[in-house]
């Protein structure tokens, strides 16, 4: 819920600075304008690159988003959000690599912090079931199932950052969640009801 | 609605996102079947599970690494020489992180040998004794002991930064001012295989301390077998260390340069070579 709200402040103060012409900034190559761009950002697209493709190759990939963000600015037509143009961007950074690395195992995230208010090894064995479980099904799926889950995207915003159909994020999320938990059933978890 | 109907709708419901007429057809559904009622709480503990995948801190040199790729790209072939593809790695990870990462260095190093800096020839600045290598070592367990690794084996001359002068025919930066948030510890004129350097110990306010080498070459040698990412900081070209705990750094300081150990992250190096390019004399 802290990242949600997080990420609604983000996303409020990148509307704010894109209105004040920062975008315009980043296309004349003002150096500073990029910074703020890219710290206002980062840790959006950096969490989400540590889920698609783990933590060994999130920081590089991040930096592939930015240095495409900044070579193609002048293709974000205003249309949608830079938000969701820029999630789409990192999406779509993510499942090229997964694609051109089919047999490569991503790394888990041991060792992150989380709520402290739960045993460390129960907290760590949960989240390392969810995560091998994650690795196991389709990137695709992964992705939509983080955008909906961790991002608390809408399924318009879904649809426009992966590029499918409103109509069919429900049944791919439908698809997601059902192999998830078959996965997590075969590793033990017992929490699914 | 028989129950493939309301499977097939049951994330729309879950997440909020059928229409009003529609939801009220799968919520009395839900009301009346087990089964579908079921999927739907299985729904809801994956959802709480997936809240429990935690938000992991960037690394904090991203930003440094990441402006210098612009630079090259902008530039063409680019001033700014950036190491080989493999090595571009996540550079400082906060707390619980930097041991995965280093291991990860120490692996890549491994894998695709050491990587040199600028392909300067360095001459007979090597510390092939490796007693630098063991003052790194200690320096993260105990900065106390590792000083004495140095005191042992080199000669030195416990000096005040501002009588350095004397000895090094040059006046250092730490002499014309300490950087803030930070008080001199000790000095010392050092003789080192590869130069006579003035090296500082300054202490943070916590206790914590960083140590400031003035040296007349590159440095190399001082980190030999240690990846290391070309960055700029705060204007300047600098080289970076990923060590165990900490990093290093080194930039050229008018004639000379600059290394400092023990540093947390590349925002510290940036205000370390403001504090350089300000305060002191370059001459």
């Amino acid at each position: 819920m802290a990242s949600n709200q997080a990420s609604e402040q983000v996303r409020e103060a990148v509307s704010t600075e894109v209105e004040a012409g920062l975008l315009a900034r980043c296309l004349q190559g003002d150096r500073q304008a990029q910074q703020r761009l890219y710290e206002m950002t980062m840790h959006l697209v950096y969490r989400l690159m540590v889920r698609l493709v783990g933590l060994q190759d999130a920081a590089d990939l991040t930096q592939q988003v930015y240095l495409k963000l900044f070579s193609k600015l002048d293709q974000f037509s205003g249309k949608s959000r830079f938000e969701t143009w820029l999630y789409r961007l990192a999406t779509n950074e993510a499942l090229q690599f997964l694609r051109k690395n089919k047999n490569r195992k991503t790394k888990t995230l041991m060792g992150d912090p989380v709520n402290q208010d739960q045993p460390e090894s129960e907290r760590d064995e949960q989240r390392e079931l969810l995560e091998v479980a994650m690795e196991r099904i389709d990137p695709e799926l992964r992705s939509i199932f983080m955008l909906r889950e961790v991002e608390k995207k809408s399924y318009r915003e879904i649809a426009e950052i992966v590029g499918i159909p409103e109509g069919t994020v429900g049944s791919r999320l439908t698809r997601a969640r059902r192999e998830l938990q078959t996965h997590l059933v075969e590793l033990g978890w017992e929490g699914l009801q | 609605m028989n129950c493939s109907q309301i499977q097939e709708l049951l994330s729309d419901y879950y997440d909020r996102e059928l229409k009003e007429d529609v939801r009220q057809h799968v919520e009395a559904h839900l009301k009346a079947c087990d089964r579908c009622a079921e999927s739907l709480a299985a729904f809801e503990s994956l959802s709480l599970l997936a809240g429990k995948l935690s938000t992991p801190s960037p690394p904090a040199g991203m930003w440094c690494e990441l402006e210098a790729r612009l630079q090259k790209e902008s530039q063409g072939t680019g001033s700014v020489v950036l190491l080989e593809e493999k090595s571009r790695l996540p550079f400082r990870w906060y707390g619980r992180y930097s041991r995965v990462i280093t291991a990860a260095v120490l692996l890549l190093a491994v894998g695709i040998g050491y990587l040199n800096f600028t392909g300067k020839e360095h001459g007979a600045h090597h510390h092939a004794d490796g007693v630098f290598n063991q003052y790194l070592t200690a320096f993260e367990k105990n900065p106390d002991s590792a000083q004495q690794i140095l005191l042992k084996h080199y000669q030195y001359d416990p000096v005040q930064p501002q009588q350095a002068a004397r000895l090094l025919g040059y006046q250092p930066a730490i002499a014309q001012s300490v950087p803030a948030g930070y008080e001199v510890q000790s000095s010392y004129v050092m003789k080192m295989p590869c130069c006579t350097c003035l090296q500082t110990v300054c202490k943070r306010k916590d206790g914590s301390c960083i140590v400031i080498f003035e040296h007349d070459d590159e440095t190399p040698e001082w980190f030999e077998g240690q990846p290391k990412i070309k960055a700029t900081c705060n204007g300047e070209k600098c080289c970076l260390i990923n060590l165990d705990q900490d990093i290093a750094a080194s930039w050229q300081h008018g004639k000379r340069h600059i290394t400092v150990i023990g540093i947390r992250d590349v925002n510290e190096v940036n205000s370390l070579v403001a504090w350089s390019e300000r305060d002191s004399d370059k001459s």
